[in-house]
């Protein structure tokens, strides 16, 4: 694994604020991720998580501080932003009527990507644990796990520097997020920073090299995935948890 | 960069349309209409064709034999507009304006033979032509689409994906709208083919000038489906669900299409009333009888124009006169009418060119106002060519009238049983109308052109905006 701290990171953010009226949704994060790490933001709903993803992606205008692209401001050129970063959503959704290949191809032709040969595309799907065959069924038939690893297939497609994902493993049976969580690890292990929101304390621990505690818009704890147990890591979360309830 | 993700969107979106077939049928069902619509009117184009010259031969005015000139005045002749073959696009007011004008002495008649009176109880909705088909129905089917194209991403998330894997969400934008006209050309094109196929069929022939008509008609067309697309994206665009987007776009329609010219139409007449036949016919009459510009009664002209005469030759009686009393009184009556009708139809045209102007303005509101002049301009069927065509009957009236009055000056002298024979009638035949070349026709209708360009333009920058601010979800 490339190591964090020799190169420049894929995603930054420098006090980057985000007021919606009076409600603060987001304030002052400051977030490294550096290629082929993996960092997951733990944290109940409305704590900020996808605010973040929407500001790299440019849907949001920061109210305050920025957000970084391989050092490249979001705001001031959110083209460049796009291009270096693949997204998947909580749910990817997909054109029912088109089979996952065209859809593959239409996501990717969009990307102004040049085009994926038969051959490439195999080998991608392979190495994502895509379903062999399935590539061929119209996208209505699929089960979220595909559309998933679809939605992440696009992004790889396209060699995104960095993979933005929110709650990908929402809603997955066990054994179709510990697929997942593998194929994830894989796609880190070729270089690419991925950056998780999530609800999973124990899929966190096992994908991510840090996380980041967040609620009510701040990042109140970040903690190396290595330094502890999954049991640990829940006990540290339900304290903040406590606390910010108190 | 761009050219290309506008590509593939508009391929992914014909592709997508392709396979919803209630869509297809719509398409398919539109296309029909429009070639029924086209070949219904070739048909009657055909028909009136043969009444005009099967007309035209009956009334015989060179086998009308010896007779009085001023008989021959009343006897008279029809003109008959011609159907020129861009007509086949747009009716416009051919059915309401009349296409034949009953050429005689003493009245400048209006023009007869108008289509809608021949129906009986069938409600004035607006002509089944190319032009209604593309005006009316096109629009509605592209604007539903259009008012999905966007909404509908919004609605299953599928735009999230799609901004976040575009370089940028313009291009999204010009997507859509590529893959609309996409669609929009399948609509139009088997149309504008069979319209001109249909052109070049007519009976009547093909110029030059019917060329550059059926071009720009087609042009001008192409430009309303520009519009109506890019405000159906823009709507799509700026709602948060494809039921609110759907909605707007039907307002707008409704708005635009079968509301706009009604209203325009109602306030032009409210603001410059049309009078009636009967107060027009009456008006010109009094005129006729009690004079215009101090001129007299008609006794007075009368007792004038004896006393003129008598003292020009210096004899006492009419009877001494070398030329025929009755000629000369018919004659100056006639040319004393000829100028209370002029008066009083530039009145009517006065009137008829503020209307125009009140429509015009009204096109603020609605392209269809503007687009509605350009295409019956261009198809020939507008009050422009109506207006000419009326012109050229009257002049040809009066010159037949004047010249007939003349011979019966010279010839009936002392004569007051002088017929004139089939020399003059020959002298006096061969009246052809005359095409409006097209050139005319644009110097008329160039602010049209120009407000549906505006119109354009303005749709365009609508699109620009609203792709700009284009987001996965519309904040609350």
């Amino acid at each position: 694994m490339p190591s964090p701290t020799t190169s420049t990171p894929i995603l930054e953010a420098r006090g980057l604020t985000k007021r919606f009226g009076d409600t603060v949704a987001l304030d002052h994060l400051d977030l490294v991720v550096a290629p082929g790490e993996v960092v997951c933001l733990l944290g109940a709903n409305g704590a900020g998580k996808t605010t973040t993803l929407n500001l790299f992606l440019g849907f949001l205008q920061p109210t305050g501080g920025e957000a970084l692209v391989k050092g490249r401001s979001v705001q001031a050129d959110p083209a460049a932003a796009r291009a270096a970063l693949g997204y998947v959503a909580e749910v990817v959704n997909l054109y029912p009527s088109l089979t996952g290949a065209e859809n593959l191809a239409f996501f990717h032709a969009l990307s102004g990507a040049p085009e994926l040969s038969g051959a490439a595309r195999d080998a991608l799907l392979t190495s994502l644990d895509f379903p062999s065959g399935a590539i061929d069924r119209p996208a209505g038939t699929y089960s979220k796990g595909m559309r998933q690893k679809l939605g992440l297939a696009i992004a790889v497609a396209r060699h995104a520097k960095g993979i933005l994902l929110d709650e990908p493993l929402s809603g997955l049976d066990p054994r179709a997020a510990n697929d997942l969580v593998a194929v994830l690890k894989r796609v880190a292990g070729e270089g690419v920073a991925l950056l998780i929101s999530t609800h999973d304390i124990f899929r966190a621990k096992e994908v991510a090299d840090w996380i980041g505690i967040m609620t009510h818009g701040r990042m109140i704890d970040r903690r190396s995935a290595a330094d502890l147990s999954a049991a640990e890591l829940e006990q540290v979360y339900l304290t903040h948890m406590a606390e910010r309830a108190a | 960069m761009s050219a290309s993700a506008a590509r593939v969107l508009a391929r992914k979106d014909a592709m997508e349309l392709w396979r919803d077939r209630r869509l297809v049928l719509a398409m398919g069902l539109t296309v029909l209409l429009a070639l029924a619509a086209i070949g219904s009117t070739f048909v009657r184009m055909q028909a009136y064709e043969r009444d005009r010259v099967a007309a035209t031969e009956s009334e015989s005015w060179l086998g009308q034999g010896p007779r009085d000139p001023h008989s021959a005045a009343h006897f008279s002749q029809w003109a008959f507009r011609p159907m020129t073959a861009s007509s086949l696009l747009d009716p416009g007011t051919s059915p309401h304006a009349g296409s034949a004008v009953w050429m005689e002495a003493h009245a400048r008649n209006p023009a007869a033979v108008r289509a809608v009176e021949d129906r009986v109880g069938a409600l004035d909705l607006g002509e089944f032509s190319a032009a209604w088909v593309i005006q009316a129905l096109a629009t509605l089917l592209l604007m539903v689409l259009a008012a999905g194209v966007m909404a509908r991403e919004r609605e299953r998330g599928t735009l999230r994906l799609m901004l976040a894997t575009a370089p940028d969400a313009r291009f999204v934008m010009r997507g859509k709208v590529a893959g609309l006209l996409t669609v929009a050309s399948m609509i139009v094109a088997p149309l504008l083919i069979a319209a001109v196929a249909a052109v070049m069929l007519a009976p009547s022939a093909v110029t030059a000038d019917t060329v550059v008509r059926v071009g720009l008609w087609c042009l001008v067309h192409a430009v309303l489906i520009a519009i109506a697309i890019l405000i159906g994206v823009t709507v799509s665009a700026r709602s948060r669900t494809s039921a609110a987007a759907l909605a707007l776009a039907l307002g707008l329609w409704v708005v635009a299409v079968p509301l706009a010219p009604r209203v325009a139409a109602g306030l032009a007449e409210t603001l410059y009333p049309t009078p009636s036949g009967d107060r027009f016919w009456a008006a010109a009459q009094m005129d006729v009888h009690d004079g215009i510009d101090g001129s007299g009664t008609a006794e007075e002209r009368s007792r004038a124009l004896r006393e003129g005469l008598l003292r020009q030759y210096g004899v006492a009686t009419v009877e001494e006169l070398p030329i025929s009393f009755r000629g000369a009184s018919l004659d100056a009556n006639e040319r004393f009418g000829n100028r209370v009708f002029e008066r009083r139809w530039a009145m009517l045209e006065a009137i008829e060119d503020k209307q125009r102007e009140v429509m015009r303005a009204a096109s603020v509101v609605s392209p269809l106002l503007a687009v509605q002049n350009l295409s019956t301009a261009l198809a020939g069927t507008d009050n422009l060519h109506q207006r000419d065509f009326t012109h050229q009957a009257e002049t040809e009236r009066q010159r037949v009238v004047n010249a007939l009055n003349g011979d019966l000056t010279v010839n009936g002298a002392g004569n007051p049983s002088y017929k004139a024979d089939e020399s003059l009638w020959r002298s006096l035949d061969g009246f052809r109308v005359q095409p409006v070349p097209v050139a005319r026709a644009l110097a008329e209708i160039w602010p049209d052109a120009l407000i549906l360009l505006v119109w354009l333009a303005g749709a365009g920058l609508l699109a620009a905006r609203a792709g700009r601010a284009l987001r996965p979800e519309i904040e609350q």
